[in-house]
């Protein structure tokens, strides 16, 4: 059993390589001459304005989870759309309630103002 | 009908709890409410003695059995039942307790004056506990009774006590606890170990127990009730109990509850394990004469009466534990009437120092002196308790005393001579704080305004000296009744068991440790 | 392809479908309820709750019935496990009604999470496979941990909230590991499946592996933080300071009841041929809980802190029944009912005395004044005998005193742990029981034997309707399951039907 698993050990061990290597090589071989723009934060060219750490509204994490949460149901919900047929009235059965639930759910977050951005 | 065909029991052991719920809907707020409460628990407990009076009239003097028998099945799948019963040893100290419960409220009419429902409550549920422990053929009901008595207790001296009565409380409370946590575990293992699948206490009475295995169990029940009694070395919270409880609680404490311990011993320690308790006879034998000598002594010293007669009840206490396990019927019937005896005259005691304290609000010896001027009628009454307690012939300690030392004697010399210096310093205690206090010169001018005593007092004291007297002059009827059951109960503890086969063979919980130790290793 | 309809037997799990349809019922109806009226939304929990502590009830003798392919199984004991939940629920909720008002997180969140939590405790009480159970567990801890920080403006709270997370988090990580390893060596994680392939003919090699070791190792940790058996007891003392005193009552008694059912199920089902490794684990947890419980309980000031500390040693009593199911014969396991039956009374009585004991501390509470200090009950016996007389009886209970419910229960703990021979154990319980009595007696004699000082405030008692009934009922039930218990012992009994 443990053969099955060498090629992910050698994959390991070349990345490994790769980045140490490349690493390595420039770490000793290349030459330094470091300037006030060269040490400067890298943004895609764009001089950065203020500290990357700053914090974020919680609205966009309400948002997040909210996203997830429907994007959850879709992922059941397609699957369950494709042998509809065949599961028949048990299928119906079993993705009603899920629904209400997130009904449930949809009609808390609204009446909480989730769906709000002020 | 027959007198024995009556639940007599049930309503004897439950009228005080009733009791207790009854005054509940007494309001005690103005002092006429609280005379209200007074009466009624009062009458409560007049009622409950008037019941034992009819179980001692219907009691068979002829039959050593267990009488006016009740049973009734309460949980069924532990075999546990509702049986109650009595023979001759408990008969007496039920008497005990329902006379000395009714003058302690009388008593305490005055004494008590905060909290007046609250305190007969726990007086009323107190008697009801007491009385359950002597009738109590079930462990599981005698073990309720055992524990729930000391709740009314511990709230009696930490609630209406002196000035360290919350140390006293605490004291008792963990002492008597200790003890009876370890008595649980002898009675499970008797339940579930050794095979009966039942909690009644005849069952178990009736069958042996491997001697072996006896030497742990009934050190498990001895223990508890050891401290209890109290005997020697673990009497050190009955001194602060004493003193630190109201009037009423210290004769409840020394009158009833002491006693509890010696018919524990009675009733389930030695019969259960006959061969173990042979085998500790003369230990417990030494700490009792040691606990005789010693109470003495202490009490030889003390400052404050209270103080002194509180000692003095370990070393009565150690007669009666001397004469039990003596192992003969002089002994074991002296016990038995000792007990009854202490409880009169300690009683008694604490009573009349109760009395001397209300007046003057101090215990200290030395505060009094020639108070027999002002008080002679409380002097009488005084010298007479005094001297019963000492055995003075005529009077009921003689009797209690003198089979108790007989049956020492017959069975061992040393102990008897020990046993009988504990009387001559009895005498000398006793007599030395009655010299003390009641004579010894003119009295001070606080002293001699002291009034007598009101009718109140009279009340309570009359009957307990008629009973001194009558103990001690007619002891016939109250002995008949014991004899017969100290009999039976003898040839219970003589009995001689052969080894038992445990009914159960299972590994020891060591080898199921060493053995899943075993499984631990890989 | 065709498709495989499993048979489902939804009736069995009427319980739990009922509750679900509850909660969204209430997370509906609290969008359309004024700040004011948010009670009504407990008044409407709790009546679902016992229209569900019926519905439970009526699973009860039905025998053993599995569905949702062995994942579910519906047994006399969850049923007891239910009932008894879904009853303390109830209480829960009628404590919190005016308790909530004057903490001031009178939310219908809070009703919804409590509600949530007993959907965990009851799919764990049901759960017959390890993943099953897990999902029951985890939805129970994440709802309490919530529940632990209720009291969002009050920063006690909010640090126990994420004490409880953290340590329970982790916990469930251990847990997980642990089920990992076992599904790895016995490639199921069903719990007759588990039980089967020990017993197989390759269990002996199986439960000799070092790795099983490991795994039970984990398992038993896991349990211990969610049941806080000491060593894995720290985060218990303060998440159960800071949380509303209603959640710590709660979480006392159903939590560990839930948690326990699973413990026994998890342990007595799948792993009974390696019962001598996990039984050792166990003996230690509950001696060390029992001893340690109890002593650092006295050291306390805090009325709920020493609470905290009892219910560690009440947990310890606890696991001393289900260690001592287990008897060697020969080397072989018998399970003996009595555990079990003594481990499910105990926990109802505890269920009802401790629900009483924090329903005391919530009567006292005002909106300027805790009263959680011992000192907070100086002479309040003298001055209101009942209130004094329901916490004393309360105390009994706790401390193990005749005749209340917590005497019996601890009667026929320790009497299973002698009639299995466990002597020691049985003996350091009940030493560990009486060093108990003295720090509870310690209120009582705070309360009766000492007076209220000047500066203390004046003891004023919530009026609350609901919040009186429930204490004497509460008060009835301890006294009544300690003097007629015969009724509840027989379910307790009867609840092992089929288990073991």
């Amino acid at each position: 059993m443990p053969q099955e698993y060498l090629p992910i050990l050698i994959l390991l061990a070349l990345a490994t390589g790769f980045a140490v290597v490349n690493l390595g090589v420039s770490f000793f071989f290349g030459c330094r001459r470091p300037t006030a723009e060269k040490d400067t934060a890298y943004e895609c060219g764009i001089v950065p304005e203020t500290n990357a750490r700053g914090r974020f509204s919680v609205k966009f994490f309400l948002v997040a989870m909210l996203f997830i949460v429907f994007d959850v149901e879709t992922i059941f919900l397609f699957p369950w759309a494709v042998v509809f047929r065949e599961l028949g009235g048990f299928g119906l059965a079993a993705m009603t309630p899920f629904m209400l639930l997130l009904i449930a759910s949809l009609i808390y977050e609204w009446k909480r103002g989730a769906l709000e951005w002020d | 009908m027959a007198l024995t065909d009556y639940p007599l029991i049930t309503w004897m052991v439950f009228l005080p709890l009733l009791g207790g719920f009854a005054l509940m809907l007494i309001q005690d707020s103005d002092e006429a409410g609280g005379q209200r409460v007074r009466a009624a628990a009062l009458i409560f407990s007049l009622i409950t003695f008037l019941i034992s009076a009819a179980i001692y009239y219907g009691f068979q003097a002829d039959f050593a059995g267990m009488q006016f028998v009740e049973r009734g099945q309460w949980i069924p799948r532990f075999g546990i039942s509702y049986h109650v019963g009595l023979d001759g040893i408990s008969l007496p100290l039920i008497l005990l307790t329902t006379f000395l419960t009714p003058l302690t409220i009388l008593f305490s009419w005055r004494d008590i004056k905060s909290r007046v429902r609250f305190y007969h409550m726990a007086l009323l549920f107190l008697e009801t506990g007491m009385l359950g422990v002597f009738v109590s053929l079930d462990f599981f009901l005698f073990y309720v009774f055992w524990e729930g008595m000391l709740i009314p207790m511990y709230l009696i001296i930490g609630v209406w006590g002196g000035t360290r009565r919350i140390y006293a409380a605490v004291k008792f409370f963990l002492y008597t606890m200790a003890g009876s946590v370890l008595m649980l575990v002898a009675i499970l293992w008797l339940h579930f170990e050794a095979g009966t699948g039942t909690f009644d206490i005849l069952v178990h009475l009736s069958r042996p127990i491997d001697p072996a295995l006896q030497g742990w169990l009934f050190a498990a029940f001895a223990l508890s009730f050891a401290i209890k009694v109290p005997l020697f070395p673990f009497h050190t919270w009955l001194p602060d109990a004493h003193v630190e409880a109201p009037t009423a609680g210290s004769v409840i404490l020394a009158g009833v509850l002491l006693k509890m311990g010696t018919y524990g011993l009675m009733r389930l320690a030695m019969p259960l394990f006959p061969t173990a308790a042979r085998e500790f006879a003369t230990i417990i034998m030494v700490l009792a004469v040691i606990g005789i000598i010693y109470g003495a002594l202490v009490a030889m010293v003390q400052q404050d009466i209270k103080k002194l007669v509180a000692y003095s009840s370990v070393s009565h206490l150690g007669f009666v534990v001397l004469g039990l396990f003596s192992f003969t019927l002089l002994g074991a019937t002296g016990g038995v009437l000792q007990m009854v005896n202490h409880g009169i005259s300690t009683g008694a005691l604490f009573l009349i120092v109760g009395m001397i304290y209300s007046r003057r609000h101090t215990r200290q010896i030395e505060d009094f002196g020639g108070i027999a001027r002002a008080m002679p009628v409380f002097s009488i009454f005084f010298v007479i308790t005094a001297l019963g307690s000492i055995g003075l012939p005529g009077l009921n300690g003689f009797v209690g005393e003198f089979t108790i030392l007989a049956g020492t004697f017959s069975r061992s010399i040393p102990f008897g001579v020990a046993a009988t210096s504990g009387v001559v310093l009895a005498a000398i205690y006793m007599l030395w704080m009655l010299q003390r206090v009641l004579f010894n010169g003119e009295p001070s001018r606080v002293n001699s305004r002291l009034p007598d005593l009101n009718f109140r007092e009279w009340v309570v004291l009359v009957p307990l000296v008629v009973l001194m007297f009558w103990l001690g002059l007619y002891p016939k009827p109250i002995l008949g009744k014991i004899e017969p059951s100290a009999q039976a109960w003898l040839r219970q503890v003589n009995r001689r068991v052969l080894r038992v086969e445990s009914p159960r063979k299972a590994p020891l919980p060591q080898a199921v440790l060493s053995s899943s130790l075993k499984g631990l290793r890989p | 392809m065709p498709v495989v309809i499993p048979d489902i037997a939804l009736s069995l799990a009427a319980t739990e479908i009922g509750l679900v349809i509850l909660i969204c019922a209430v997370i509906v109806a609290d969008m359309f309820t004024s700040m004011e009226n948010k009670s009504l939304m407990g008044a409407f929990s709790f009546f679902g709750v016992v229209v569900l502590g019926f519905v439970a009830l009526s699973g009860w003798g039905g025998g053993v019935r599995t569905t949702f392919s062995g994942f579910y199984v519906l047994d006399n004991l969850s049923v007891f496990v239910k009932v008894v939940i879904l009853a303390a629920t109830g209480f829960t909720i009628l404590l919190s009604l005016q308790y909530a008002k004057i903490e001031r997180f009178n939310h219908g969140e809070y009703y919804v999470m409590i509600l949530f939590a007993v959907f965990g405790m009851l799919v764990m009480a049901s759960g017959n496979d390890l993943v099953s159970f897990y999902l029951g567990l985890e939805t129970m801890s994440i709802s309490s941990y919530v529940l632990v920080s209720f009291i969002r403006h009050d920063p006690l709270s909010r640090e126990a909230g994420l004490k409880y997370f953290l340590m329970g988090a982790f916990a469930s990580g251990l847990l997980l590991y642990g089920i990992a390893l076992v599904y790895g060596l016995t490639g199921t994680t069903s719990l007759l499946g588990i039980a089967k392939t020990l017993g197989g003919a390759n269990g002996a090699a199986i439960g000799a592996d070092p790795v099983m070791v490991l795994a039970l190792i984990l398992i038993v940790a896991g349990f211990g933080f969610k049941l806080a058996f000491v060593p894995f007891h720290m985060w218990l003392p303060d998440a159960y300071t800071g949380a509303p005193t209603s959640i710590t009552a709660f979480m006392s008694v159903a939590v560990k009841m839930a948690t326990v059912a699973a413990l026994m199920r998890v342990f007595f089902i799948a792993f009974p041929s390696v019962a001598g490794k996990w039984n050792l684990l166990l003996w230690l947890l509950a001696v060390l809980s029992m001893v340690w419980g109890n002593f650092a309980a006295i050291a306390q000031t805090s009325l709920k802190r020493m609470l905290a500390y009892s219910s560690i040693a009440h947990a310890g009593y606890v696991l001393m029944g289900v260690v001592a199911t287990s008897s060697f014969v020969d080397g072989k396991v018998v399970f003996l009912p009595l555990g079990v039956s003594a481990v499910l009374f105990y926990l109802l009585a505890y269920m009802v005395t401790n629900l009483g004991a924090f329903g005391m501390l919530i009567l006292l509470c005002r909106e300027d004044y805790r009263g959680d200090n011992i000192e907070d009950w100086r002479g309040v016996g003298r001055a209101h005998p009942w209130a004094g007389l329901a916490f004393l009886i309360f105390f009994l209970s706790l401390a193990g005193l005749p005749p209340t419910a917590g005497f019996v229960g601890k009667l026929f703990l320790f009497g299973a742990a002698i009639q299995n021979e466990y002597y020691w154990l049985a003996v350091i319980g009940i030493l560990s029981s009486a060093v108990s009595a003295y720090y509870y007696f310690r209120v009582v004699m705070v309360m009766y034997m000492e007076t209220r000082a000047e500066s203390q405030p004046v003891v004023e008692f919530s009026k609350a309707p609901s919040l009186l009934a429930v204490l004497v009922i509460l008060v009835v039930a301890t006294l009544f399951l300690g003097i007629f218990p015969g009724g509840f012992i027989e379910a307790a009994r009867g609840s092992i039907a089929g288990f073991i």
